[in-house]
């Protein structure tokens, strides 16, 4: 015999619900009445919430795509990396280990990209924009700023994937109002449960994910935002006087990161349609993609590779904005000068006040 | 030279003995009256070795007197008639400041209270000042303490030219409480200062993808609110500290009078 029976928990504990002639549903544990369609949909996005789904993923950019033809292939013996120019430049260290690089040609082409968006700053305004990143940085151990070699600053094309969507999906929110009142005797505080339900659809462009397994990916996602409307269909001049690196991740290995980003945007998106609410959180949601796709694009990088203290760190200038991303060193003796010079003052003004405060 | 040596020290002593002992009125009377037995011997010695000091020292004429048994009339007359029944003064001429407790259950008070003159000095906003100062510790029974704490603001007030503000004893609990509650904050901040610092050293980057979003592109198709259920908690409101007081003046056999009191 089938069990056609149907039960739900209640919202507020948890317990069974019963149906009560007068319509509403009950539970006996709290006292909570509740409307039948509301709990339908409470327990309803129990149950959703399959997260993610890239559905068919589409890809303009195709592996036999067009080659590029006339290049000088440059090998680093130290990493690997394979550094590609027109010829034009000399490419004497490697951008990613500052070690030696070796002309190979027995390496072929590699494949022609979409889209490009040339070097708008040139080399000396990058190693500027390095000098005054280091300007207020109060840790910077002094010998650091110092003893720099900023003319070995490079300039190289680096291969982004830029992925376009649009997002389907729906959220189920929970979300309060808070309400404070009192009388004589007590302070009371009122909260107010509902249940938001949301639908609707987005479109992201030309989320950028580096191709290059030798970047590291938080450096390169930090040199965002990238200016498109400078962006141009691939034209090989563009490389005259800089390197151009090559893609060894493919679509598929940096679609997580785009997709993580485009659904932490979306759950917010959604969250703001709850706005008239004192708090709100999401409760579970579902995002499907919407005709995706693809292209393959160079992006101007200035790498510049300095050691200190027998660790390497690594700089990254956005080549069209100037930006600079890079991990800096921290000097422990101005580490504990800037803690101890704030602990002291607030520690007296805040020990003071406290005592006269407790004395009234 | 051992006749002359002797006979020094013999006129050195007889002159002691006119030196005036501190422990009296200038009637002759004790300056702290315990009539509860509230105070230890030593506690009581000590009250009035300081209450003593403070009277001589500002020429000034200064009671404390406890009392358990009001003799069927309420604290504030008892107090003020206190100086006059007691032989503290002629009719109505008592002049100076008191501190009365009354630990009769029939009427728990304390009051400051100024007489004649001496109400042009102890107004009601210092009277009021003294008692608010020794609130807690009448308020706990530390009867001890809070006679000592009258006497050094008494003490304090002539100090002071006979102007507010008095100044807050020190708490050495306070202090110890104030040098956590300081390092605490210290470390809160100068933490906050570090990691502010740090986090310009570092690359971050970014975790959503909203500079991607095509503006005008979100199309929301379907929103609906349920409403599902509401709880309320509630807390005691806490009273207010320090007992209601009051000032009044009036006149009693001891003679005008100006009263500021707390109830225990």
């Amino acid at each position: 015999m089938t069990d056609t029976t149907v039960s739900y928990k209640c919202p507020a504990c948890g317990s069974p619900l019963t149906y009560n002639p007068n319509g509403k549903l009950v539970c006996a544990a709290c006292s909570n009445e509740f409307d039948i369609e509301a709990v339908q949909k409470f327990a309803e996005a129990e149950t959703e919430g399959k997260g993610f789904d890239w559905g068919d993923y589409k890809k303009e950019f195709s592996a036999g795509a067009e080659k590029l033809e006339n290049t000088a292939v440059y090998v680093c013996k130290f990493c690997g990396a394979a550094i590609e120019t027109d010829g034009t430049a000399a490419a004497t260290h490697c951008p990613y280990c500052d070690n030696e690089l070796i002309l190979n040609d027995q390496l072929s082409g590699s494949v022609k990209p979409n889209a490009i968006i040339p070097f708008e700053i040139d080399k000396n305004a990058a190693m500027q924009a390095v000098k005054n990143h280091f300007k207020g940085k109060v840790l910077l151990p002094k010998d650091f700023a110092s003893n720099h070699k900023l003319s070995k600053i490079t300039g190289v094309y680096v291969p982004f994937w830029l992925f376009d969507s649009r997002i389907d999906g729906n959220a189920n929110i929970n979300a309060k109002n808070i309400r404070y009142y009192s009388d004589s005797k007590y302070n009371y505080t009122e909260t107010q449960h509902y249940l938001v339900t949301v639908d609707g659809a987005m479109k992201f462009s030309k989320i950028p994910v580096d191709g290059s397994e030798k970047m590291d990916d938080d450096l390169m996602d930090a040199l965002e935002p990238f200016d498109y409307s400078s962006l141009k269909e691939f034209n090989p001049a563009f490389l005259s006087g800089f390197l151009a690196d090559r893609f060894d991740e493919d679509p598929d290995e940096s679609l997580p990161r785009a997709s993580d980003r485009m659904e932490t945007s979306a759950r917010q998106v959604f969250l703001d349609c709850a706005s008239e609410f004192d708090t709100a959180s999401i409760k579970s949601s579902n995002f499907s993609l919407v005709d995706p796709s693809v292209k393959y694009a160079l992006l101007p990088v200035y790498l510049l590779n300095l050691s200190y203290k027998e660790q390497n760190y690594r700089f990254a200038v956005n080549g069209q904005t100037g930006k600079v991303v890079g991990e800096l060193p921290i000097s422990k003796f101005k580490s504990f000068i800037q803690f101890g010079s704030f602990f002291a003052g607030a520690a007296a003004i805040a020990g003071i006040i406290a005592y006269f405060v407790m004395g009234w | 030279m051992k006749k002359i040596i002797t006979v020094f020290l013999c006129v050195l002593f007889s002159l002691m003995l006119f030196i005036p002992v501190n422990a009296e009125t200038d009637e002759g009377l004790p300056r702290v009256v315990d009539n509860a037995g509230i105070f230890t011997e030593t506690q009581f010695e000590d009250l009035t070795d300081r209450a003593n000091t403070v009277a001589e020292k500002y020429d000034i004429e200064y009671l404390l007197i406890t009392c358990d048994d009001l003799e069927g009339m309420s604290a504030q007359t008892y107090a003020t008639e206190f100086p006059f029944n007691n032989g503290y003064c002629e009719y109505g001429e008592f002049e100076g400041v008191i501190l009365f407790l009354s630990v009769d259950p029939y009427d728990k008070h304390y009051y400051t209270i100024a007489f004649n003159s001496y109400q042009n000095d102890f107004s009601d906003k210092v009277r009021e000042k003294i008692n608010d100062i020794i609130y807690d510790d009448m308020k706990s029974g530390d009867y001890y303490e809070g006679f000592k704490q009258h006497i050094k603001l008494v003490g304090q007030f002539y100090k002071n030219g006979k102007k507010l503000p008095l100044k807050y004893r020190i708490e050495w609990d306070n202090v110890w409480i104030a040098l956590i509650v300081g390092a605490v904050v210290g470390a809160v901040v100068g933490g906050m200062r570090l990691s502010s610092c740090k986090k310009k050293m570092r690359v971050v980057a970014p975790v959503d993808a909203h500079q991607y979003l095509d503006g005008g592109s979100f199309n929301l198709r379907d929103k609906r609110t349920y409403y599902l259920y509401s709880t309320v908690t509630k807390t005691p409101r806490k009273e207010s500290s320090g007992s209601s007081g009051g000032s009044s003046s009036g006149s009693s056999s001891s003679g005008s009078y100006s009263s500021s009191g707390r109830s225990l």
